[in-house]
């Protein structure tokens, strides 16, 4: 794994903190109907994204999550302010407008969306790592969910046959503690997620995923064993999110003074304290850094309200390849 | 969880000889060395509990039964042609539930499951909400969380299985049931719509009456072997076992919902064809009451949809206490004689967002110098021919506002069949305004194309009553 060095933390404070003022400006644009249906924010797990990043090498990795996906592919490359016009609906979207908050794909960086139904996105992993099984590539999948889509039984039939074939997937759940407004202990008889994979004899653990460190060391070991050819492995992220699981959420599952709680170890004070503590950065070099942010999330509002709608004639034009396809007006 | 290790002699079925390539050497062995049965015999006979002759006299026993066995089936009759329809559904479609009877346990099991507290929170609740319901202000989530504590405190087998259910769940269809009858009876669910309706098949088979909230009726799509399973019990039984399940979601696709197409599909044209369901939509409070409490008694599985973007409107009285029928639309608007008898009235049946779309275009419609007889379908399946025929015979000219797609949609369904036994009623052919076969998409601009709306049906009653088609 590339060295944890001193730029590494200014990276990670800039990248997270920009993620952050990220959803936030989509939280107050939604509010303005500008950014409509579902919208579902990462505040508070930014530090997964950046640890998993810094261990992934971007040229042959890939990844793929559930709805909670706007920064994930801005972290492996794709341009947040195409990603901002996809949520606005507009045609300069990563999906032309077509598929909006739950859906942000990214072809050209790796990034395999951005999926409504809970759990649908695991075996879809598993494929997407067998592909490259079968290529001969060396690349490895990060396959997210969340703590509520551990329950599918497509997890199960997805863990077993890429232990079968040792796929080069990495299975990521974020348990952030609550899936929608249920927390684990209401569904389950035990709370170590990361238990599922003893079953299947998966390299299993759990991670401190506050953490930005913790992550990186975590994922790296995983896509190791995975380039090695020896399979899959399966990590519970023990995350939290600080906004409620969508923005029609009246969060009556869990009591301000817990979100209070856990404000306390949020990831990007947790770097930019040790930023501090090791002078790595001056106060006013800190400061143009969320002048930097400030400006990037700035630019890509104006980028999104001054992108045109799609043409209606798009969507019929996008269901089949075939040019003039005689069904379909 | 037990691993039990045994063998099988014979194929995975007779139909599959190719499975059984390369096994015949140890299909030999098996039967010479893992024989249970010669087993048992080895062991008892050697060991004295029985004797060879004992053992022939069972053999010969057993083969004279197996024999009746086969004579009996033989000799039996087939069954009548006409069994098939009859075992459709546990209860005829036109069944009145309010002429149901109530356990006489419940009184007695209500006293004991449920403290005064818990019982005097949940009245109060019910009165609060019946109060908004005698005041025309009840919502639709909150009208079938009224039916289903009725419901629940009438019958203790009921129980309800939800998302979030604790929390309410989406649009507070499972309100304060928890609270009230504990979190086995009202329980929360994971995240996986076939393992619980899968779960609610085995409770309502062991005598208990689950209801399913789905939250949005896409996540049905998870549970459709299911809910395909619940349709076909009570016939592939042989009317052994009732299904008496209930499932309820919010669905349909309002004009301009913004959810994307895994959030936009018509569940309720894809369970349309499933055999043994019966399937009703309600886009108002008084509709959603009274065909939840039906439902929830009827022995069958039955499938509510609910509008997804209306859950909290409120318009209309409630008729308290009454079951709805399961198989009536109703007429929500007459077209008036003058238009009748000029020819520039139209039947327009829709169901959903459809029904507040039309009611809002009505005016409009007049404007133009028609009329409509509006009729909400509610009952999706068994599809109500009688009222669409009493207004057919008025206006002869059918269009259909439908919130499914065209290929494959509930629209599809009725035309057909209005075609095959109405077609002398019309003078037109019949219009549908269905959604395209295309995936929703997200933006504005081109979900407005997809998904039909009010000013397609003024369009669609001028064209058909300017012979435009």
């Amino acid at each position: 794994m590339k060295k944890i060095t001193k730029q590494t933390y200014l990276d990670w404070y800039k990248d997270m903190l920009f993620w952050r003022k990220f959803e936030d400006k989509l939280a107050s644009v939604y509010i303005q109907q500008k950014v409509r249906g579902f919208l579902h924010l990462y505040n508070g797990q930014e530090a997964i994204l950046a640890g998993a990043l810094h261990a992934m090498d971007l040229s042959k990795d890939k990844m793929i999550t559930a709805y909670r996906n706007h920064v994930q592919p801005i972290g492996m490359g794709e341009d947040p302010k195409k990603v901002m016009a996809e949520l606005y609906g507009k045609a300069t979207g990563t999906s032309k407008g077509m598929g909006g908050s739950m859906h942000i794909f990214s072809k050209e960086f790796g990034f395999y969306g951005g999926h409504g139904i809970v759990g649908g996105q695991i075996p879809l992993g598993a494929g997407i790592a067998f592909g490259d099984k079968y290529k001969g590539s060396d690349g490895v999948t990060l396959t997210c969910f969340g703590d509520g889509a551990a329950r599918q039984g497509s997890l199960h039939e997805a863990f077993n046959m890429a232990m079968l074939w040792k796929l080069p997937v990495i299975f990521i759940v974020e348990n952030n503690g609550y899936a929608m407004g249920t927390s684990v202990e209401r569904t389950a008889n035990h709370q170590d997620i990361w238990k599922l994979g003893l079953g299947y004899e998966m390299p299993c653990g759990p991670v401190d995923a506050m953490n930005p460190i913790k992550v990186a060391e975590a994922v790296d070991e995983a896509i190791q064993r995975a380039r090695r050819g020896d399979g899959p492995t399966f990590l519970e992220m023990k995350t939290y999110r600080y906004r409620g699981h969508s923005m029609s959420d009246a969060q009556h599952y869990r009591t301000k003074d817990e979100v209070e709680e856990y404000r306390k170890i949020d990831p990007i004070t947790q770097v930019l304290d040790i930023i501090k503590e090791k002078n790595y950065a001056t106060e006013d070099e800190i400061d143009a850094i969320n002048k930097e942010v400030k400006r990037m999330v700035k630019e890509c509002e104006k980028f999104a309200e001054e992108s045109p709608y799609p043409e209606t004639q798009q969507l019929y034009d996008m269901v089949y390849e075939q040019e003039d396809y005689p069904f379909i007006s | 969880m037990l691993q039990v290790h045994t063998y099988r002699f014979n194929g995975h079925s007779p139909a599959d000889p190719e499975h059984e390539r390369g096994r015949k050497d140890e299909k030999a062995w098996a039967r010479e060395n893992q024989d249970p049965i010669k087993e048992f015999e080895a062991k008892y006979t050697a060991s004295g509990v029985f004797t060879e002759d004992e053992l022939k006299a069972a053999r010969k026993e057993i083969l004279a039964d197996i024999k009746k066995a086969v004579k009996f089936a033989d000799d039996s009759q087939m069954p009548p042609e006409t069994l098939a329809k009859e075992l459709e559904y546990p209860d005829v479609p036109d069944t009145d539930y309010n002429l149901k009877q109530p356990p006489a346990f419940a009184d007695e099991v209500n006293a004991r499951t449920i403290s005064p507290d818990q019982m005097q929170n949940v009245q109060d609740h019910i009165a609060a909400l019946r109060e908004k319901a005698i005041a025309g202000e009840i919502s639709v989530g909150d009208a079938i969380n009224l039916a289903i504590h009725e419901e629940m405190l009438r019958d203790p087998t009921t129980t309800i299985h939800a998302e979030d259910l604790q929390a309410g769940s989406s649009y507070d269809i499972p309100k304060l049931t928890q609270q009230t009858y504990g979190t086995i009876r009202a329980a929360d669910e994971i995240i996986d719509e076939g393992h619980f309706i899968g779960k609610a098949l085995g409770e309502a088979m062991n005598g208990y009456r689950p209801i399913v909230e789905l939250m949005n009726t896409n996540f049905g799509i998870y549970g459709m072997a299911e809910i395909s399973s619940a349709g076909n019990t009570y016939a592939t039984t042989g009317g052994q076992f009732d299904m008496p399940m209930t499932i309820i979601g919010a669905g349909g696709t309002a004009p301009n919902q913004a959810l994307g197409a895994e959030h936009s599909q018509p569940l309720h044209a894809y369970v349309m064809g499933i055999p043994g369901l019966k399937i009703c939509t309600a886009s108002s409070p008084d509709a959603a009451y009274g065909i939840t409490k039906s439902m929830i008694r009827d022995n069958g599985p039955c499938f509510l949809f609910c509008p997804v973007k209306m859950m909290k409107e409120s318009k209309g009285e409630v008729d308290l206490d009454r079951c709805m029928p399961l198989n009536k639309a109703a007429l929500l608007h007459e077209a008036s004689q003058a238009a009748v008898d000029s020819r520039n009235a139209v039947t327009v049946l829709t169901y959903l967002h459809g029904v507040k779309e039309a009611q809002l275009s009505i005016d409009a419609i007049k404007e133009e110098g028609f009329d409509i007889d509006l009729i909400e379908l509610r009952s999706l399946k068994p599809l109500d021919m009688e009222t669409i025929e009493k207004s057919l015979v008025r206006t002869n000219k059918l269009c259909i506002l439908d919130e499914s797609t065209k290929t494959g949609g509930v629209g599809a369904s009725i035309s057909a069949r209005v075609s095959e036994e109405l077609f002398d009623l019309l003078d037109a052919p019949v219009k549908r305004l269905c959604m395209d076969d295309a995936p929703v998409p997200y933006a504005t601009t081109m979900e407005k194309a997809v998904v039909k709306r009010g000013d397609d049906l003024v369009q669609g009653v001028f064209d058909l009553c300017t012979k435009k088609w």
